[in-house]
């Protein structure tokens, strides 16, 4: 690959880094620093680059490992505190609405139909793809981050723990809440639309 | 419900909680042995469990489909 095409991708995959880098970050100062630090990276060292994958998929390697960097360089902002994130009232609140006094579910839950599996699967994998990543970004911000860096990031729960300073517990709080929100999102702004 | 909880008859919200837990901790054996006794007789939560799979396989999918654009 010519030193001009290889800028050229590396320029053109900027975007992609800094949506996922602002998912992930919540800072979008701290994104563009960090997509930033992986274009100069990429561009300095261009011979790292090996072909065996996409430029992308190998841009998407390395900003991984920036952004755990960027995680140990900020530590203390990136601390968790309380598990709550402040949010236990509104989480009670959704609560309500999903189960009734009985504690059963109050509507019926919709069976999902995979996107994959749909006969136009391509364009409905990208359209259900933007509506998750718009649910992800609404999520409360340490939810957010930790949802992220789990399913993203590919963190086990100990490393997240490490890296946040929060207890197991907390975290499966976290999770449960990101992962509670994020099934009623995509429930409201996909899957009732597609299933 | 939390990481500690020892429940063997659950509601739907704590069988949920332990749905969602199983995708990032190992479940304890009790919490394993509840929701199994729950979703023996539960269908809304079945439903959840198969669309927790679901949204496992897009997560999975959607990974990979940020670096193949």
């Amino acid at each position: 690959m010519s030193d001009l095409n290889f800028s050229a991708q590396v320029a053109a995959a900027q975007p992609m880094l800094l949506k996922y880098a602002t998912l992930q970050l919540r800072n979008s100062a701290q994104a563009q620093d960090v997509v930033s630090e992986v274009v100069l990276a990429a561009l300095e060292k261009p011979d790292s680059f090996s072909g065996k994958s996409s430029v992308n998929t190998w841009l998407v390697g390395i900003l991984k490992f920036k952004i755990i960097d960027q995680f140990r360089r900020s530590k203390r902002e990136a601390t968790l505190g309380a598990a709550s994130d402040g949010d236990d009232a509104h989480f009670n609140e959704l609560e309500k609405l999903m189960f009734d006094d009985s504690g059963h579910g109050s509507e019926p839950v919709a069976m999902w139909a995979s996107p994959s599996q749909a006969p136009d699967a391509s364009l409905q994998e990208k359209q259900f793809f933007a509506v998750l990543e718009a649910c992800v970004q609404v999520l409360p911000e340490q939810q957010g981050r930790v949802f992220m860096m789990r399913e993203w990031l590919e963190l086990s729960t100990d490393d997240i723990c490490k890296e946040l300073d929060v207890s197991a517990s907390n975290l499966w709080v976290l999770l449960h809440r990101a992962r509670t929100r994020l099934q009623v999102c995509l429930n409201t702004r996909w899957f009732a639309n597609h299933s | 419900m939390n990481i500690d909880t020892f429940k063997l008859i659950l509601k739907c919200p704590d069988s949920q909680a332990l749905i969602f837990a199983q995708e990032d901790f190992a479940l304890r054996w009790h919490q394993r042995l509840a929701l199994r006794g729950h979703l023996a007789i539960c269908k809304m939560c079945t439903r959840t469990e198969l669309n927790v799979a679901t949204l496992r396989n897009q997560l999975s999918r959607w990974r990979a489909y940020g670096s193949e654009i």
